[in-house]
């Protein structure tokens, strides 16, 4: 996971606290882990339920 | 319990039958040390001495504090059971018996002496004497006064030790107890994978979208094994979730109920443990449910936007013309307030409003990182499942055939059948989980940018998605961007939009039209985020609504 410090940069907001960075670092982290998460489950075909899945087959 | 050596039988003078108890507190002390076999020794020589006839034997490794003896009342039953052949029962020491005090201790010899058995011992003479009965009532004292003076130095020195941040007790799930300076702490199990699908399933259950009950069902589906190698369940996940050390924290009891930080780390830092109970607490908010007053699907601005005299929520209805024609207004229910627009109007002046509404740079530029190290920790997680789900899918597959053909038979048993095809989507659900590892090879060959570029493109593409989701999303998205609402003459550009502190405290992500200060905004900074969190995970799984693929 990335620093406070590394974090504060990226923003170029030195005035906010480390506290601030520290929550938008955390909830930023997040929706990444979950729009990873899509991402994989979309392209692996994970998202359709066994019954979807099952009514494709011949 | 243990037969006699056939030797120790061999004393046809012998007028009285014995019975030899040895007693440990532990099955790990029946193979270690000489515990036993010194008692055996000793309870031997005292009947060979008293010239006894050893009749039986018993082995019990089994505390002599607790509230449930099974295997040494079972021994005292089998005793009584056969009282016509037994006259005496030899234990090694007093503390034998009992370590629970006086009362156990002449409770089970009053039970023998009932029954005509006598109680006797091989290290300690007691007679029926004056002082023998102040020794045996002593020694009954002392056995318990040892047991706890061992027991409050065990905890006292374990309280400091947690104190300090050290792990006394047996590694839970996730963990393996291990030593660092001589002092015990956790460190994580030595199958990797373990660890890193428990780390997955606690950011993902900390990111607010997942119910418990469905991380902890994905985590079994993955391969998750408790501490005692048991397929993970719904409550022990509770337990995972709730329990300090996966944060690296300790509290408890023995730190009189403060948090201490560990000698070791979590799964989870301890700010993240913190917020992950503050989101199972419902104290973080991720999105509240939207109203069912406010879901209709042509009026997407009802009760969202603000009448521009009174600022209280609009109305939004369809009127019926002389004509027969319906058209849709938004309106302030107060009459006074004169509001009342076109729907179509509002909703095209919307739309060019969320055109100009995009995440700040810097912003965007943290993102792309973060979604850089999630997509590693992905393939990381994938890795684990991968090798978790290669032990399980065997299994599963197994099953799967088994209810194929239990199908087959029962095809004209409809309620039979029915079970059946539960179990079966069950089954697959479990099977394509443990598969889900398999593509991890494919996976890396995706560009990481590509990952990339797709993720953010869910955070910008904030005004198409408001155009083709479904009514619930737009809503969610409508307060995503503008959490209290927005007045109409905002809407059209003649006032300044309220923000998000998000947008605030990160300016250049919202062009105003107008020269005034944006008024300030009480709610969470980051809630934004959050909801934003929210609306995807409720959408992604509709078919055809991932937020690359608008619907059409």
């Amino acid at each position: 996971m990335l620093s406070i410090e590394e974090c504060r940069r990226l923003l170029g907001s030195p005035r906010l606290s480390d506290a601030e960075v520290a929550e938008i670092r955390d909830t930023l982290q997040a929706f990444a882990a979950t729009l990873v998460d899509g991402f994989v489950e979309k392209h692996a075909g994970a998202h359709r339920t066994p019954a979807e899945e099952r009514s494709q087959k011949p | 319990m243990q037969s006699v050596p056939a030797e120790a039988h061999a004393h046809p003078a012998m007028p009285q039958n014995a019975v030899s108890i040895l007693r440990v507190s532990t099955k790990k002390q029946l193979n270690e040390g000489e515990g036993i076999e010194n008692q055996r020794r000793g309870n031997a020589e005292y009947i060979r001495r008293r010239d006894y006839r050893l009749v039986r034997e018993f082995v019990i490794a089994e505390s002599a504090d607790g509230p449930a003896r099974e295997d040494f009342e079972s021994a005292l039953a089998q005793v009584v059971a056969n009282k016509a052949e037994i006259n005496v029962v030899v234990f090694w020491k007093v503390d034998r018996i009992s370590r629970g005090g006086v009362l156990p201790y002449y409770t089970v010899k009053g039970v023998l002496a009932k029954h005509g058995i006598r109680v006797e011992f091989a290290t300690e003479q007691i007679d029926g004497s004056a002082s023998g009965e102040l020794m045996e009532t002593l020694l009954a004292g002392m056995a318990r006064f040892e047991n706890r003076l061992r027991v409050e130095r065990t905890i006292g020195v374990e309280k400091i030790l947690t104190k300090a941040g050290y792990w006394c007790r047996g590694a839970p799930t996730g963990f393996r107890n291990a030593r660092s300076d001589g002092k015990p702490i956790l460190l994580p199990t030595e199958d990797a994978g373990q660890w890193e699908l428990l780390r997955a399933g606690l950011r993902k259950q900390l990111s607010g979208a997942f119910t418990l009950a469905g991380v902890a069902e994905e985590m079994r589906g993955s391969g998750l094994r408790t501490c005692r190698g048991n397929p993970l369940g719904k409550q022990t996940w509770i337990n995972i979730c709730r329990a300090p050390v996966y944060g690296g924290l300790l509290r408890g009891e023995w730190t009189d109920g403060a948090f201490v930080r560990a000698r070791f780390d979590g799964p989870l830092t301890p700010e993240q443990w913190t917020a992950l109970q503050q989101v199972l607490d419902g104290k973080k908010r991720v999105g509240a449910p939207v109203p069912r007053q406010q879901v209709h699907p042509d009026f997407p601005l009802r009760r969202f936007l603000l009448c521009p005299g009174c600022g209280r929520t609009a109305r939004g209805y369809f009127s019926v013309g002389r004509s027969g024609r319906a058209f849709g207004y938004y309106d302030c229910k107060e009459p006074a307030c004169g509001f009342r627009v076109n729907s179509a109007d509002a909703h095209e002046a919307f739309v060019e409003l969320l055109r100009r509404v995009r995440p700040a740079g810097p912003l965007l530029a943290l993102f792309r990182e973060l979604v850089l190290g999630a997509w590693e920790a992905k393939l990381r997680e994938l890795a684990a499942r991968r090798s978790a789900g290669r032990e399980s899918a065997g299994g599963l597959e197994e099953e799967k055939a088994r209810l194929l053909t239990l199908m087959k038979r029962n095809a004209e048993k409809p309620g039979i059948l029915e079970e059946l095809e539960q179990d079966f989507e069950r089954v697959e659900g479990e099977l394509s989980l443990a598969r889900l590892g398999d593509g991890r090879e494919e996976f890396e060959k995706y560009d990481r940018e590509k990952v990339v570029d797709e993720c953010v493109a869910a955070i910008l593409g904030v005004v198409e998605l408001w155009q083709t989701w479904p009514v619930d999303a737009k809503i969610r998205i409508q307060r995503l961007v503008f959490p209290q609402g927005i007045d109409y003459e905002a809407v059209v550009g003649n006032r300044t939009p309220q923000l998000s502190l998000l947008y605030a405290a990160i300016p250049g992500s919202l062009t105003a039209t107008s020269n005034m200060a944006p008024p300030t905004c009480s709610v969470s900074n980051f809630w934004l985020i959050e909801e934003l969190i929210r609306w995807y995970e409720t959408l992604r799984y509709l078919p055809g609504r991932m937020p690359s693929e608008p619907a059409a």
